[in-house]
């Protein structure tokens, strides 16, 4: 479809009405981009990935509005097929092809289309202030159940600091009003008022041995901290699941869409198509039905009920997806037991339901078990810090928070009131379960093809089932033998669809396979934001 | 499941790994080798370095035993049939005084020049023309070592457990040998789910080896001390050279994939074995330390940071082979002191030929045990990170 590209959008005109994405470097078919155009905020954004520019316009906020670039037609290049052979650990290549590694080594790694090392003016750099904080709890996340809890604690008379990587309201200020108050049902009311104590635009970048780090983006701040509590309300994230072509452009996580949606950056005559599979992908498709023409539903559950057929089309019971196009998807290819659909779209909308962050808490030291449809997190008691997890991160949002989130506060205080240390470490010694549903990653019967496991390092699902057939059977081996989540998203995105894909497909014991060591920083955070004063530390 | 075996190697890293198919190569198949390794094959120091090798060292007997290193790992390469990604990407060492400077000449004079391996001494203006990223402001010169390169650890790790799993040598991972002690002529090993008998053992076990060492009475002058490093995101590949930002006693590279490595001795130092956990303290003075040498950090942005050990010896050279008033049976293979990965596989290779033939090798004779006693060190004073 032809789009009007425009002017920079920070002129005040009107960006384009299309959402067009233009297809730059990334895995060796089609020259496809990776996932920037699947998550945000703090993914890779485009000013330094690519060398042409593509407008998403963030809300305000971020700040990040990129221009377009002329539409160019790209040919998957050579150079980056022959990187993705060289760059991961271990192959097993006979004498003539190490001698022509040797000589390709010396020019391939220039000719792939990463972004140069960006060129600054000065080797002075402005210093981040150093703040550093004692506090009873830590609570990451000022979401729905973290601005809850702070209020519970702040009645108790405990003192509680809150870091929120965004605004007060978390993900819920993607909503519009209506579609919220619907959402969160009662606890609608219980976030209008205002709470103090909450670092704003700062984001939580784990927990080291010394101190908690934190950085305010907005005021340059590193917040040091040293919590006697830390409550994890960080929230979910959108599965990444594996199906063909899952990594081409157009293809966008439920929370990237919202964004673009509420900044009215989708056009009314897009077609977009949602995977879905609750009552997450309802309210998606409830906020986009007002704003757009034509929504086409999808799920592999029978979620028929769950919405209106005069407003959308929907295909359920689904037992394969593929998505088609060329340079970005133009095509969402279903089929169950006995029929294929063809559905055309611009844009394909994962709105399955979000999984817990198990990044931020495998980080600060929960072990995470699984046991069929549950994720079991426990944390050793060797901790003196009592960590525990409220909300969407612990899968109970929003129908079942208030329960769970009553029983950690009387943890808590029992913690904070606890002078015994043993009985403190008791404390500390608990097992959460939560849910997860291993069809939600998996949404092929066959390994074949362009299945993106890893979208950072482009690894595909039949790259993984041969390292494991290989004799690399546990996360860290597949890790480095494929380079597998040593990208930008660490892991983030692709140990879950691993671990699904090869119980689906080798029957493999998803507990032997593990996950790798999550370590901080838990986003990347540009080295300038970690630029101090010696002697403040 | 056999009980007893002639050979049992403590340590499935790069020495270890090294070692096991050196001595299968050596002995006769009724021999037996089992190798314990507490957690994956190489999940210790072996996959937490920067895949870097030199031939510059500050004695001589570190600097022929580095260059036979160097090439015992083409070798090697050959012989396994597997890419270790060897490359003669070259050392630049940022010189900022003369009598740093002096330091380096020195040592070209001495030993590097008369090894074949001498250094270059540039000009920062050329290291300014091709890398105008890097502050070359107070820099007097650049020291290039062009023998020096890169290789990727994981392949090399890779490389040599598959073809260990051609031979009989028994790997078990998830092992960690909790228990050591003599009885009735062979040696008992002990851990969790498992208990065999050895008539040798060779401690291999890297940072961790001091605790097999002390259950066996034997105290050598280790201590491992914490190193952390950290990676960024990847950018085209520019920097070739592996940096070395003396002023700081830090240093930085970029890796095939285009990330930036890099690692710094920053105070405070944390020795013994400490768990590998990283300090917020480390990463922020690294990076104001980083932000003096690379200027766009502005768009950098750090991905991960991890640690590892440096096991460093009393003279910053390794132990390789047995004291006569040891036990009978039990060598040891270790305190690379920060360069272990690189030397590993040689040094493994003549240790094997001690272990089966009796006699010494040339190269290994200055890394003897003994030398501590008889304060013989070995004068080593080039450490990198």
């Amino acid at each position: 479809m032809p789009s009007q590209v425009s002017e920079d959008p920070s002129d005040g005109k009107k960006i384009d009405e299309h959402l067009l994405i233009n297809p730059l470097n990334s895995s060796m078919k089609y020259k496809r981009p990776r996932f920037p155009f699947y998550n945000y905020p703090w993914d890779p954004d485009t000013r330094i990935q690519y060398n042409e520019k593509i407008i998403y316009t963030f809300n305000e906020d971020l700040r990040k509005v990129v221009k377009i670039g002329q539409k160019k037609r790209v040919k998957p290049s050579l150079s980056s097929y022959f990187l993705k052979k060289l760059a991961p650990a271990g192959f097993q290549y006979r004498w003539p092809y190490r001698r022509i590694w040797g000589i390709l080594v010396k020019i391939i790694p220039k000719m792939t289309n990463l972004p140069n090392i960006p060129q600054g003016s000065g080797f002075s750099h402005p210093v981040n202030e150093i703040k550093k904080i004692e506090t009873e709890c830590l609570i990451v996340g000022a979401g729905p159940s973290g601005i809850v809890f702070k209020k519970l604690l702040e009645k108790k008379g405990i003192e509680s600091i809150i870091v929120e990587k965004r605004k007060t309201g978390g993900h819920t200020n993607l909503l519009s009003e209506r579609v919220k108050r619907h959402w969160l049902g009662e606890i609608y009311k219980e976030i209008e008022t205002d709470i103090e104590n909450v670092l704003e635009t700062t984001t939580y970048l784990g927990e080291f041995e010394d101190y908690v780090l934190a950085y305010n983006r907005e005021k340059r701040i590193q917040y040091l901290i040293k919590p006697k509590c830390i409550i994890f309300a960080s929230g979910g994230i959108t599965p990444y699941p594996v199906f063909e072509n899952n990594d081409l452009p157009g293809i966008l996580s439920a929370e990237f869409f919202l964004e673009l949606l509420k900044t009215n950056n989708i056009s009314r005559n897009t077609s977009v198509t949602f995977l879905v599979d609750g009552e997450w992908g309802k309210t998606v498709v409830e906020e986009a039905k007002e704003k757009l023409k034509k929504i086409v539903v999808i799920s592999k559950n029978k979620i028929l009920p769950l919405f209106d057929t005069d407003e959308v089309q929907v295909f359920d019971g689904i037992e394969e997806l593929r998505v088609w196009g060329r340079e970005k998807i133009r095509k969402v290819i279903v089929n169950n037991k006995d029929n294929t659909f063809t559905i055309d779209s611009d844009i394909l909308v994962i709105a399955l339901n979000r999984i817990p962050e198990l990044n931020i808490l495998a980080q600060s030291g929960f072990q995470i078990f699984l046991r069929g449809n549950q994720i079991s997190l426990k944390l050793n008691g060797k901790t003196t810090t009592y960590k525990d997890v409220i909300g969407e991160a612990r899968g109970t949002f929003p129908n079942n928070m208030k329960n769970s989130i009553s029983e950690v506060l009387e943890n808590v205080e029992n913690f904070l009131e606890e002078v015994d240390e043993d009985r403190k470490k008791d404390l500390s010694k608990k097992e959460i379960v939560l849910s997860v549903n291993p069809e939600s990653f998996v949404f092929t019967n066959n390994i074949d093809g362009m299945k993106i496991v890893c979208r950072c390092q482009d690894i595909t699902l039949k790259d993984i089932i041969t390292s494991y057939n290989e004799g690399f059977t546990s996360m860290e081996t597949i890790k480095r033998h494929t380079a597998l989540g040593t990208g930008i998203c660490q892991g983030r995105y692709c140990q879950l669809p691993t671990i699904f894909s090869l119980k689906k497909f080798l029957g493999a014991d998803p507990n032997k396979i593990g996950f790798f060591k999550v370590r901080p920083p838990l986003e990347p955070i540009e080295l300038s934001s970690l630029v101090i004063d010696e002697n403040e530390l | 499941m056999k009980m007893s075996y002639d050979y049992a190697i403590i340590g499935g890293g790069i020495t270890g790994l090294s070692l096991a198919y050196n001595l299968s190569k050596m002995v006769d198949d009724k021999k037996s080798i089992i190798l314990y390794e507490k957690g994956y094959v190489g999940s210790g120091s072996s996959t937490r370095n920067a895949g870097r090798y030199r031939v510059h060292f500050g004695s001589m007997e570190n600097t022929v035993f580095a260059i036979k290193s160097a090439e015992y790992l083409k070798m090697l390469q050959r012989e396994i049939g597997y890419n270790f990604m060897l490359w003669n990407s070259g050392y630049i060492w940022l010189v900022y005084s003369e009598e740093s400077l002096k330091f380096f000449e020195n040592k070209n004079n001495m030993y590097w020049k008369r090894l074949g391996i001498p250094v270059s001494f540039i000009d920062p203006e050329e290291i300014k023309k091709k890398y105008p990223f890097l502050n070359t402001n107070d820099v007097i010169a650049g020291v290039y070592g062009p023998q020096d390169g890169s290789f990727h650890h994981d392949a090399i790790i890779h490389g040599l457990w598959k073809k260990l799993s051609k031979t009989n040598v028994r790997i078990y991972e998830n092992s960690p040998v909790l228990r050591v002690r003599k009885e009735n002529g062979y040696y008992r090993i002990e851990g969790p789910g498992f208990s065999a008998k050895a008539e040798n053992i060779i401690v291999a076990a890297g940072g961790w080896s001091p605790k097999i060492l002390e259950q066996l009475n034997i105290s050598l002058p280790l201590v491992p001390v914490r190193k952390e490093i950290m990676v960024t995101e990847p950018f085209k590949f520019r920097l070739k050279e592996f940096i070395i930002y003396t002023k700081r006693n830090l240093y930085f590279s970029q890796t095939i994939k285009g990330e930036l490595i890099g690692s710094a001795s920053i105070e405070p130092k944390k020795t013994g074995v400490v768990e590998l956990d990283t300090t917020a303290t480390w990463l922020l003075k690294f990076s104001t330390y980083l932000s003096e040498i690379i200027q766009p950090i502005h768009y950098v942005r750090v991905m991960r940071v991890w640690s590892g050990y440096y096991l460093m010896t009393p003279d910053k050279s390794h132990i390789l082979g047995r004291s006569k008033d040891w036990p009978d049976g039990i060598y040891y293979i270790g305190g690379f002191s920060g360069h272990g990965f690189m030397m590993g596989p040689y040094a493994a290779k003549l240790l094997s030929e001690y272990i089966i033939t009796g006699k010494i090798p040339e190269d290994m004779k200055p890394f003897l045990p003994d030398r501590f006693p008889k304060n013989k060190l070995i004068q080593e004073d080039m450490v990198v990170g």
